[in-house]
């Protein structure tokens, strides 16, 4: 609970009420292991899933068996937070690695949001910055060249998971297949291996043994043509 | 799983020293249409006007080619 109030406390501060609130919350902890499916596309959920550690990612599926993945989630995010409103998953949700997912009831999440509409605007922001990653992932799937795209990429995780805490300097876990990023970027893994080739090759990153360090941040950027701006990453009255 | 390598003869790409792992050659083969599809796209206008002909080589471990890929250009008088 604690990373879900340091990244709502990123965006703005939470009252003494609100973060006892949250943190007082019961929660029902479940551990997916790497692969499991944790939401299946077409269920109707009763809770919501706040990841507190590992990597997730929401996915839509094709018929004839391929998917794209929509989403990266890391510890903080509460992953399907609009099933409350939705009702319908219209995506699945799978545990890239092992995952501690709490699963908060969708009446408890009514509870808070009639009690605390500041805790409410802030769980809309959730879905808004969801919303805007989504819009930079379409940019970026549909105009960027393969390079800039997986630069953005990496700089979009670096700062997420800056923002909560899990990076080291410019190094952070980044556990993801070529296969899976493939279906991340939409590539070819094929082709991914030679992005990520040609990214180490210009001396702006290595990816050794599951673990991503920026070696050239600025030229990074640079390459992804990266602007924070729709993280939103400042504080301020929300 | 084997690992296949594509190297990409334009003048100017990198040699694939890794390779990627792929479950068997029919993956490979459809890959490298895929790659060499995006990897023009990415040359964009400039493809036109890269004197040499264009090539996407695949091959196994061992070193052996096991299909190629070619593309050449050519621009007619308007």
């Amino acid at each position: 609970m604690s990373t879900l109030i340091t990244k709502l406390e990123r965006w703005d501060d939470l009252s003494a009420d609100e973060r006892e609130v949250l943190e007082a919350l019961s929660l029902h902890i479940r551990v997916f292991e790497a692969g499991a499916e944790v939401v299946r596309q077409g269920a109707r959920p009763v809770d919501c899933c706040l990841l507190l550690s590992g990597f997730a990612v929401r996915a839509t599926h094709l018929s004839d068996g391929g998917r794209q993945i929509g989403a990266i989630h890391i510890a903080g995010d509460f992953v399907d937070i609009h099933s409350f409103v939705l009702k319908l998953m219209d995506h699945s949700i799978t545990a890239v690695t092992r995952c501690e997912i709490a699963l908060v009831p969708h009446a408890t999440i009514r509870k808070l949001c009639d009690e605390f509409p500041h805790l409410a605007r802030l769980f809309w922001l959730t879905t808004a910055v969801d919303g805007a990653v989504h819009r930079e992932w379409l940019a970026a799937i549909g105009r960027r060249s393969a390079e800039g795209h997986l630069a953005h990429l990496i700089c979009e995780l670096y700062l997420r998971l800056k923002d909560v805490a899990l990076v080291d300097g410019l190094t952070f876990p980044l556990p993801f297949t070529q296969a899976l990023m493939a279906d991340v970027l939409g590539l070819s893994a094929v082709h991914v291996n030679r992005t990520v080739q040609k990214l180490r090759g210009r001396g702006l990153i290595s990816w050794e043994a599951e673990t991503l360090k920026i070696l050239h941040w600025d030229r990074l950027v640079e390459l992804g043509d990266f602007n924070d701006t729709y993280l939103s990453r400042f504080k301020v009255a929300r | 799983m084997p690992r296949y390598f594509f190297n990409i003869h334009d003048g100017t790409d990198f040699p694939d020293r890794e390779g990627t792992v792929l479950p068997d050659y029919a993956q490979a083969r459809s890959d490298a249409v895929n790659l060499a599809g995006n990897a023009i796209i990415e040359r964009g206008d400039a493809f036109w006007t890269t004197p040499q002909d264009w090539s996407l080589e695949v091959s196994n471990e061992a070193g052996e080619v096991l299909c190629e890929l070619r593309l050449a250009t050519t621009e007619r008088k308007q």
